[in-house]
């Protein structure tokens, strides 16, 4: 009966998808199985806790306000932050989040960019006068009014974020780190060195900090419409918020500022650039979710301005992502959380943890955002430690270790 | 030479499409907009290559094929007995309509949050995605095909002593097959979307949907392209091969 | 004597649109060995009901057959041939024919099935279309293959609704001769639904003309020629002009078709 051609199919299925995954691969060849190794997964910021409470996984590395989250929560305990990653607290003072324009839009609207940088800064100035103040705008435009509940818990945003806000230093002039692991990918030139050297712009942050002093900003032209991405889950933009929500003190200050169009949201979605009652631009924000995603916006000229991590602007900038830092926004603010009941209190007890679960063929499960500085912190740390990285799910035979060609 | 015309008419479009692409890259200049082919062929015809320091084009491909066969597979052994059976006894399809009324409108990405609960982040939910996707067109066209089955055959059984049983086994089954095999040919389909949408989420760390969404975050649009491009040719040839085994088994269908 | 089947008073009741409808009514008759009778009635009179009650697929409501009190045929052995579209169209003639012997109640073995299978190939003339497909023959074929794979069973009654009515006048005739070859070979008894007298007059021993709904016997009639009849002899016309007198009269007018 014709009906016997079905277990057929099946069988034939079943043994290409063997014959599949026996087909040795180069990389294969390469690979040697002498070194500890940890199992990375990429995960978002806010499944994390969730994945480490189902002990999914056995540590995460990622930004404030979720390390404080957790560590409030009781989910886990933080055991590194910024500088105590190797080698060499490379990390300490490195900018985590930057300020990134398109150099289209920068060289069409000088003073515009300058503006936006000056009242950046000023939100930073702004933080430091009245912490308390910036925690609860910071709180209420991450979380909302509604206390925080993750994986069972019920937290105040408010205690999260004075928490989170001890472990972040806003600033303007934080180095900007060197990505080890970059080359060039499949299809694109590699001008590496070139491309970063151009791709950091001072001198729209010179500029910014004389309209701060009390230089006039001169502005041609029509008021124009400005697309700004940035990333809402994240409190290390809080120079922004407070920027926006504190409107009045700095155009009382320096004569201009981000006026929200609707001045009672905790969240606005648009604003009005003003310098001296004139809306100059009118502000679109943009949430996105990953930083990635939003460069990728600049580059397709459908984001002007960005607020996000430094690694995915440096990674596409050294691609060819015609855009430039203007500035740093914070140092600081990534964490290594574990399990309370992980045998490890900091990063050199969490190194002989991995290296002993390592050799039980039992390897410690790390989740981190994918392409953010915390995903480099650790390349470079476990390069510099000496432990190879294996990606989650992957059949061991398609790991390729530490670099990125 | 009329199957020289065919192939002549189904290859004008897309080629049209790659010239106008060509023409309107080079005019706009941007490589994040609309990457001219100068940079999406290199990435195709070096499949082999490892891409961002991860798996290559080539081995990509080979993890969401294994991904959506599993899952597909598995939600074809459990959809078409569940077919057959509710499409045989209305009594077991009173039982199960409702719930699959219920469940079949929600987009199986919507499982997604659920499936990292309960079946881990990675292959387990991955595989539950695909699973949920494939099943219901699965289910459906079963108990379509076993509606489909014309009276008269069954007459035919019994009135040639036939059991309940035989009848189910000799004249259910074999009757319902051509549809059986729609919902296959839909259902990998479908499944294929569901995989591709799922490993774009956070969680895995390869596939054809990883690889596009890591380019998308890296700005490589020309990866992204080359990644659609082998998404669709695996979805050609296997639809391909779905209609050949139409054309093949099922000839009979509407002839006789 | 030679009876095989004898019905009783048998009647069905349907129940249609929120009413009953009495479909059959009291309907009694006798089926000997080696016979060919024809079933005949204006259209939707219970021709089919009758065939299908004594099949087994329908039961009656009341009556007796055989000497029962008889509402299920289950135990007769017959086999029904349907008018079309009743081949498995997934299974190769030969297949299709073999079919009702690789059921569980007929313990054959493959080797009985295959033997069986060639003999009613043969007699159906169908040998070199064993591994063809059904949509692969013409509508007269198919009708054969239907014919033989009722045949292969061995039934005592071969039930036939209206086997031949969809097939073009030349086909037709080509199968009324092969069912009287098969009868010629067989000792089947020949039970024919047919609405064309033509046809009842050339196949048939005896004719059963039923009335209109709810049907009842009306008459019985007995054809005398012997076989093959001569299809233009005026005798032979003037049977089919009464015959079908006889069905129109139960209606008023003449019944078209």
């Amino acid at each position: 009966m014709k009906a016997r051609f079905i277990p057929i199919i099946c069988g034939i299925l079943l043994l290409f998808l063997l014959i599949l995954s026996a087909v040795p691969v180069s990389h294969e060849l390469v690979r040697s199985q002498t070194k500890p190794s940890v199992t990375l997964v990429y995960a978002s910021s806010g499944m994390m806790p969730q994945l480490l409470d189902t002990s999914q996984v056995d540590a995460f590395i990622v930004w404030e306000s979720v390390i404080s989250t957790s560590k409030l929560g009781n989910i886990g305990k933080v055991i590194a932050r910024d500088p105590d990653f190797p080698p060499d607290h490379k990390w300490e003072d490195s900018a985590c989040n930057v300020l990134v324009m398109r150099n289209e839009f920068i060289n069409k609207n000088p003073e515009i960019a300058s503006l936006l940088s000056a009242i950046t800064i000023a939100g930073m100035r702004q933080i430091e006068k009245d912490p308390a103040r910036a925690i609860n705008i910071t709180a209420a435009w991450v979380y909302g009014s509604k206390p925080i509940h993750s994986a069972g818990i019920s937290l105040n945003p408010q205690d999260v974020e004075t928490e989170a806000f001890h472990h972040i230093i806003f600033t303007d002039s934080a180095s900007i780190p060197s990505i080890s692991r970059i080359t060039s990918p499949a299809g694109s030139s590699n001008h590496y060195d070139q491309n970063i050297s151009s791709g950091i712009n001072n001198s729209v942050r010179i500029y910014a900090n004389k309209l701060l002093n009390g230089s006039e900003p001169v502005i041609s032209g029509h008021p124009q419409e400005i697309k700004l991405g940035y990333l809402p889950s994240s409190d290390l933009y809080a120079p922004l918020y407070v920027a926006i929500l504190e409107y009045e003190t700095i155009c009382n200050t320096y004569g201009f500022c981000l006026a929200p169009e609707n001045g009672s949201s905790d969240r606005p979605s648009h604003g009005n650039l003003m310098v001296h009652n004139q809306t100059v631009a009118t502000v679109d924000l943009l949430p996105g979710s990953v930083g990635g995603g939003v460069m990728t916006g600049l580059g397709q000229n459908v984001i002007d301005v960005a607020y996000i991590g430094s690694v995915p602007v440096l990674l596409q900038i050294s691609m060819g992502n015609a855009a430039s830092i203007i500035q740093s926004i914070n140092t600081g603010g990534s964490g290594l959380v574990v399990n309370e009941t992980a045998p490890c209190t900091d990063w050199k007890s969490f190194i002989s943890w991995i290296k002993q679960r390592s050799t039980e063929g039992n390897p410690v499960i790390l989740a981190v955002p994918q392409s953010s500085i915390q995903e480099e912190m650790m390349r470079e740390a476990f390069d510099y430690e000496g432990i190879q990285i294996v990606l989650y799910g992957l059949p061991p035979r398609w790991n390729v270790n530490e670099t990125f060609t | 030479m009329k199957r020289l015309h065919k192939i002549k008419r189904g290859i004008a479009l897309p080629v049209t499409i790659v010239i106008i692409w060509e023409i309107l890259s080079l005019n706009i200049g941007n490589s994040f907009i609309l990457p001219g082919w100068e940079l999406i062929v290199p990435v195709l015809i070096h499949p082999m290559d490892s891409l961002f320091g991860g798996a290559s084009l080539f081995e990509n491909g080979v993890i969401s094929l294994e991904r959506v066969l599993i899952g597909f597979l598995l939600a074809t052994v459990i959809a078409v007995p569940l077919g057959l059976l509710s499409g045989w006894s209305e009594r077991v399809d009173e039982y199960f309509n409702p719930l699959i009324q219920i469940l079949r409108p929600v987009p199986p990405i919507a499982w997604m949050p659920l499936a990292i609960a309960w079946f881990k982040i990675g292959f387990g939910s991955l595989i539950f995605i695909i699973f949920i996707g494939s099943f219901f067109p699965v289910l459906i066209s079963t108990v379509e095909g076993v509606h489909n089955v014309r009276i008269r055959w069954l007459e035919v059984a019994e009135s040639l002593g036939a059991t309940t049983k035989e009848k189910f086994v000799t004249v259910i089954i074999p009757g319902a097959l051509p549809f059986i095999w729609t919902g296959f040919r839909l259902a990998f389909g479908v499944g294929w979307m569901c995989l591709v949408a799922a490993e774009m989420l956070p969680g895995t760390s390869a596939g054809l949907g990883y690889l596009i969404m890591y380019a998308y975050n890296l700005g490589q649009i020309q990866v992204i392209v080359a990644g659609m491009i082998v998404i669709g040719i695996i979805g050609i040839v296997s639809d391909y091969l779905f209609r050949c085994g139409q054309t093949r088994f099922f000839d009979w269908q509407g002839k006789e | 004597m030679n009876n095989i089947l004898e019905i009783n008073n048998i009647s069905k009741i349907f129940a249609e649109n929120n009413s009953l409808c009495k479909a059959i009514d009291n309907v009694s008759l006798t089926l000997t060995k080696k016979e060919i009778v024809c079933l005949m009635g204006p259209s939707g009179c219970g021709k089919s009901t009758v065939l299908r009650i004594i099949s087994g697929l329908d039961t009656a409501d009341s009556g007796i057959i055989n000497g029962d009190e008889w509402i299920s045929a289950d135990s007769l052995h017959t086999a029904m041939v349907f008018q079309e579209h009743s081949l498995f169209p997934w299974l190769s003639v030969a297949e299709n024919i073999g079919y009702g012997l690789r059921m569980k109640t007929r313990f054959s073995s493959e080797q009985q099935v295959n033997q069986k299978v060639s003999q009613l190939l043969a007699l159906v003339r169908m040998e070199e279309f064993a591994n063809a497909l059904p949509h692969q023959l013409s509508g007269g074929m198919k009708q054969r293959v239907a014919v033989a794979r009722a045949l292969a069973v061995e039934p005592d009654i071969l039930l036939m609704d209206e086997p031949f009515s969809a097939l073009d006048p030349f086909s037709r005739r080509e199968l009324q001769d092969e069912v009287l070859n098969i009868r010629y070979h067989l000792d089947t008894t020949f039970f024919i639904v047919t609405h064309n007298p033509e046809e009842a007059v050339y196949l048939a021993n005896r004719v059963i003309i039923l009335t209109k709904r709810p049907a009842t016997v009306l008459k019985e009639v007995t054809i005398p020629f012997s076989y093959p009849r001569n299809m233009v002899d005026p005798e032979v016309l003037d049977l089919i002009q009464e015959v079908t007198e006889m069905i129109t009269s139960g209606r008023g007018k003449a019944e078209v078709n």
